[in-house]
């Protein structure tokens, strides 16, 4: 027992002189840290890169410390909330997602940036883009990566691709043909979607709905019914395990599904993680054009931001075009949002990704996530009807016209 | 002579029937934990492209070059499919920021070095030939390295966990275990109701109690400290303190206390040289869910510190973005859960005592 009482108490006492040993080490160095929390950039790799390429030369050039930090979007919105209510505001920067942007203004929790923007004029940001970041008039969030869906098909998969049709500039028919003709030679579905409810299906649905002329968020149009009807002739052609995907990375990598259409990103991980394995395209498209959802993330600076002066240095810093390029290129193939730095690209596998992306923000039928549907949690609620729907139609074979407009109608609701 | 043959046989099959049973249970246990230490040492082209994946982590890996009219090409082995298959680019050429994208490429996704002095020498080697064969030996650790590149705070996090958990230890055994003392010694009016309501805090939650206890430590000054989530630890592990310590004060005979005291000591003699030594095992298990307790919880921890994170945290932040990074998700729960088994093997005599019931 006197040796088990020892070993504690000799822990317990050197961690509390180590706690203070190191709490002290740190006030010593006595630079100014920069708090910087962020929901971009979330693979190791990618952090890697960022602090080690971005944040670190930019603490050296300004003598301060940059404490990066990986954080949802929940968890940035409830901390902003709680360091507002406490008057204790610790946090200099977030980026956060245009979903949630309007959660952040309608809570007064970020400083509005618009003057600085202007300031800046050796770099514009695409319009379309900043739209989303711009509320009531005032650019509270400044654009740093954007995203649109690109077609991922494993190799394996070209085998089964229609006569005469070009993977690189496909219609939704005839990547539904696609679909079905490998589900039938494999013997299972090879299709992969996000089956987990309140993922990424409403984009994946949505960008087909855009290419037929839907609007978005919109189930009931002709445009969607012609969709919904594309995802019915493929119900028999998904995965398996379709229901059990939250991300479309694991099962492609896997080699479980061969096709799918996802978020730039994610289409950047899978192509970077075995290139010669992969074929990279825009989405297919439809009459209207090459429907793709649009999204960016966006830079704010919390109100009472101690260090507010930096973390204006470190937006203008990140937001140079050469600065813009290289964490494109170095950190997940996101599209950098100003057009400076797209001039730039080359044409390395990165930079593969970046132009196909573009290619489809420049020449696609793209809708923004609306602002009016985002406030207080209700985006979600809109994707699960998305998922209801899918559920329903895939499971009867059947799509119905009457059950949409009702869906439609609970949408406009979320309003 | 008959009988027993029988006798002997039907114990026989008893006996294989229970070995079977217990290595099927020890399977059922550890089998998962053997595939996670075995999964933290693959490579992110063995936990994903060789698929199912492989029980024992490869310690080297085969490739293969080749040289066409469009450029070279580099080939793995795999072993599931049992055949080389294309690994990085489609084709590269000789400059050195391809041979240098190879070699890049080759370390993260194969856990291989390949310098591009050896990747150019394997080059040369075409001269003569359409391809070539060559081994590389794989980094084992490699994912815990990278873990631990991109974990920056791990030390210092490190030790304010052990200083977070062993503060809730020493202050949920003081107060848990005086009360669970108190429990089973003393009737009193409402005991039973009073023993059930400190339950009532477990109920509850940790990230609901997160916000408001935020304000709270924000006034008395200690958000952000790892004393501030030791006390919101303690408030959960309290109760359960109280009721395992109770159940085993109850056990220990108060006649034992009386005999020491007609021996000449004093109450709190009695207390510390008769009951607690028969209580450890009990007070061990005890400290052993606190320790866990504290040093696996993430979710209030996230919402309570700032810039001095625990453990847990930096593990978290880390990995949330690393979903489709199965081998450096194992990697990180490894790292974390080593101190916990750590701790839980240095207090294993007095768990087994406690197992085994209370010897008087």
């Amino acid at each position: 027992m006197k040796k088990l009482l020892s070993i504690l108490l000799i822990l317990m006492v050197s961690s509390t002189v180590a706690v203070f040993a190191v709490g002290q080490y740190e006030e010593g160095v006595g630079k100014r840290t920069v708090v910087f929390d962020s929901r971009l950039w979330t693979p190791p790799h990618e952090q890697e890169y960022v602090i080690n390429e971005v944040l670190v030369p930019f603490g050296r050039e300004n003598n301060c410390i940059v404490s990066f930090s990986i954080i949802d979007d929940d968890t940035l919105l409830k901390r902003a909330k709680l360091q507002k209510e406490t008057n204790n505001v610790t946090t200099d920067l977030v980026i956060a997602y245009c979903a949630r942007f309007n959660d952040w203004v309608k809570g007064g929790y970020i400083e509005d940036l618009t003057s600085y923007v202007r300031s800046w004029t050796d770099r514009s940001f695409a319009p379309g883009i900043n739209s989303m970041a711009v509320i009531n008039g005032r650019q509270y969030f400044i654009p740093i990566a954007s995203d649109v869906y690109l077609l991922c098909a494993n190799k394996k998969a070209l085998k089964y691709l229609p006569a005469g049709a070009d993977v690189q500039d496909l219609t939704w028919e005839e990547f539904a043909d696609w679909a079905v003709a490998m589900a039938r030679g494999e013997g299972e579905g090879k299709v992969a979607v996000t089956g987990v409810p309140e993922k990424a299906l409403i984009y994946q649905v949505g960008g087909i709905a855009l290419s037929y002329g839907a609007g978005f968020p919109d189930v009931s149009s002709s445009g969607a019914v012609k969709a919904w009807e594309i995802m019915v002739k493929m119900r028999n052609a998904f995965t398996p395990t379709v229901m059990t995907y939250d991300s479309l990375v694991a099962p492609m990598k896997r080699g479980e599904a061969w096709l799918t259409w996802a978020h730039v990103a994610n289409v950047g991980e899978i192509y970077g993680s075995n290139p010669a394995q992969y074929v990279i395209a825009p989405v297919p498209g439809g009459p209207a054009g090459k429907g793709s959802i649009a999204g960016t993330q966006g830079f704010a600076i919390p109100k009472g931001s101690p260090n507010k002066d930096l973390a204006v240095k470190l937006i203008e810093y990140i937001t140079r075009p050469g600065m813009m390029l290289k964490i494109a290129k170095g950190a997940g193939g996101w599209i950098p949002p100003v057009s400076e730095a797209v001039a730039m690209l080359g044409d390395t596998t990165q930079d593969e990704v970046i132009k196909k992306a573009i290619d489809v923000m420049d020449h696609g039928k793209l809708s923004f996530i609306p602002p009016a549907y985002t406030g207080g949690g209700n985006w979600g609620k809109i994707k699960h009807v998305y998922d209801d729907i899918a559920n329903k139609f895939l499971e009867s074979g059947r799509v119905d016209t009457g059950y949409l407009r009702t869906m439609q109608n609970k949408i406009e609701g979320y309003k | 002579m008959n009988r027993s043959v029988k006798r002997g046989a039907i114990r026989a099959a008893r006996m294989t029937t229970l070995y079977i049973m217990v290595i099927g249970v020890a399977m059922i246990i550890l089998f998962p934990i053997f595939f996670l230490v075995s999964l933290s040492l693959m490579s992110g082209y063995e936990s994903y492209y060789e698929w199912p994946n492989p029980l024992i982590p490869a310690f080297s890996a085969k490739y293969k070059l080749e040289k066409s009219d469009e450029g070279y090409h580099l080939s793995i082995y795999n072993k599931a499919e049992k055949r080389y298959e294309r690994f990085g680019p489609e084709k590269f050429g000789t400059t050195a920021e391809d041979l240098e994208k190879i070699s890049v490429f080759v370390k993260r996704q194969g856990n291989s070095t390949l310098k591009t002095e050896r990747l150019k020498e394997e080059i040369s080697r075409l001269v003569d030939r359409d391809e070539v064969f060559f081994s590389l030996s794989k980094n084992l650790l490699a994912n815990y390295k990278v873990f631990f590149q991109v974990t920056r705070d791990a030390v210092p996090s490190v030790i304010r966990s052990i200083y977070t958990a062993l503060t809730t230890i020493a202050i949920s055994l003081i107060i848990g275990g005086m009360a669970g003392y108190a429990f089973a010694r003393y009737i009193f009016k409402g005991r039973n109701l009073l023993k059930l309501s400190v339950l009532f805090v477990r109920m509850f939650p940790g990230v609901a109690i997160a916000i408001p206890m935020v304000i709270i430590l924000g006034r008395i000054g200690l958000y952000d400290q790892p004393l501030g989530l030791s006390l919101i630890y303690s408030v959960t592990q309290i109760s359960l303190t109280i009721w395992i310590t109770a159940s085993i004060f109850m056990a220990i005979p108060v006649e034992l206390e009386e005999a020491a005291l007609i021996f000449g000591t004093t109450k709190f003699g009695a207390f510390w040289h008769v009951t607690i030594p028969l209580a450890l095992p009990g007070l061990a298990a005890c400290a052993m869910y606190s320790f866990i307790g504290s040093w696996n919880e993430v979710i209030q921890a996230v919402v309570l510190t700032q810039f001095n994170p625990t453990f847990p945290v930096v593990v978290y932040k880390v990995l949330v973005g690393a979903g489709a990074q199965v081998n450096l998700i194992t990697a990180g729960s490894i790292a974390q859960a080593f101190p916990a088994v750590l701790f839980t093997l240095l207090i294993r005599k007095y768990i087994l005592r406690m197992w085994g019931g209370v010897r008087v």
